[in-house]
């Protein structure tokens, strides 16, 4: 399984790479739009895991349009909003069904990959 | 009720919305490092478990890291108690340079979404007699029409 992170938080996207790396995972990560666009211009993943608040634009534009370059891919959102209604309707509205909010638990994080995964 | 003043709440309370809702975001991904931080302590320790040797300097990295995201969560607390108490603050002589350069880093998450930077310029002190809480939300008012006229990276 091949994961893409994107997140502002440069520490945070590093350090969960890591952890996702001692499981097995092959992962990249960006902390910018743009990277993340680059990265998918050379790479193949299998899933992206998106922060909702990014600087220049949000989770869901970059999901659009990574999703253009990779229909096959699938996508799961982080957010740091207490609101999980909001998000619920945020993600319901864009036909999507995963989200995670932070902190997340490295056990929910690969159950939520490994579903979509297999799904 | 008084119209003006009922404006002039309601500008007050969607400012106060505004930056609480940025600070608790902004404490969320603090919460997120340092619980990616301790949760890699865990996988480290279970790898020691296993018989793999673990290099000190790795702990002293994520022990910086994890004292890192604590003291930024100092700060941001502070910044977020004081905004919250310049609300009853009552006027007074206040140095404005100051409330600017608070007011840029209370809302420097906000313009960094939108790909503003701020540069607070040193200078000397300019007293004048204020009212903190109005003059913040003033400022504010400007910053995020700016938000709304510019485009692309730009430094304020």
């Amino acid at each position: 399984m091949r994961v893409l992170l994107v997140d502002d938080e440069v520490e945070l996207v590093e350090t969960l790479a890591e952890r996702l790396e001692m499981r097995g995972i092959e992962t990249a990560w960006a902390s910018e739009c743009d990277t993340a666009m680059e990265l998918l211009d050379k790479q193949e993943f299998d899933i992206a895991l998106l922060d909702v608040r990014l600087p220049s634009m949000n989770g869901l534009e970059l999901k659009r349009l990574m999703e253009a370059k990779r229909p096959a891919m699938k996508f799961i959102f982080l957010t740091g909003h207490g609101s999980e209604e909001d998000f619920k309707a945020c993600s319901a509205e864009s036909g999507q069904q995963y989200y995670l909010i932070k902190p997340v638990q490295i056990e929910v994080l690969m159950a939520k990959l490994n579903e979509i995964f297999q799904g | 009720m008084d119209p003006t003043f009922d404006a002039a709440s309601t500008l007050g309370l969607q400012f106060s919305g505004s930056m609480t809702a940025s600070i608790s975001h902004e404490l969320k991904n603090v919460l997120a490092i340092v619980n990616e931080n301790g949760g890699l302590l865990g996988d480290l320790a279970m790898l020691v478990e296993k018989g793999r040797p673990l290099d000190p300097e790795r702990l002293k990295t994520i022990s910086g890291n994890i004292h890192r995201q604590v003291q930024r969560a100092d700060v941001i607390i502070k910044r977020l108690n004081r905004f919250a108490h310049s609300a009853h603050e009552q006027a007074s002589s206040q140095d404005i340079r100051e409330i600017f350069a608070f007011t840029a880093a209370l809302a420097a998450r906000l313009a960094t979404m939108k790909g503003v930077t701020f540069a607070v310029v040193p200078g000397d002190p300019v007293q004048a007699e204020v009212r903190p809480f109005a003059l913040e939300n003033l400022l504010w008012l400007c910053l995020k029409h700016l938000f709304a006229v510019t485009e692309g990276d730009r430094t304020v």
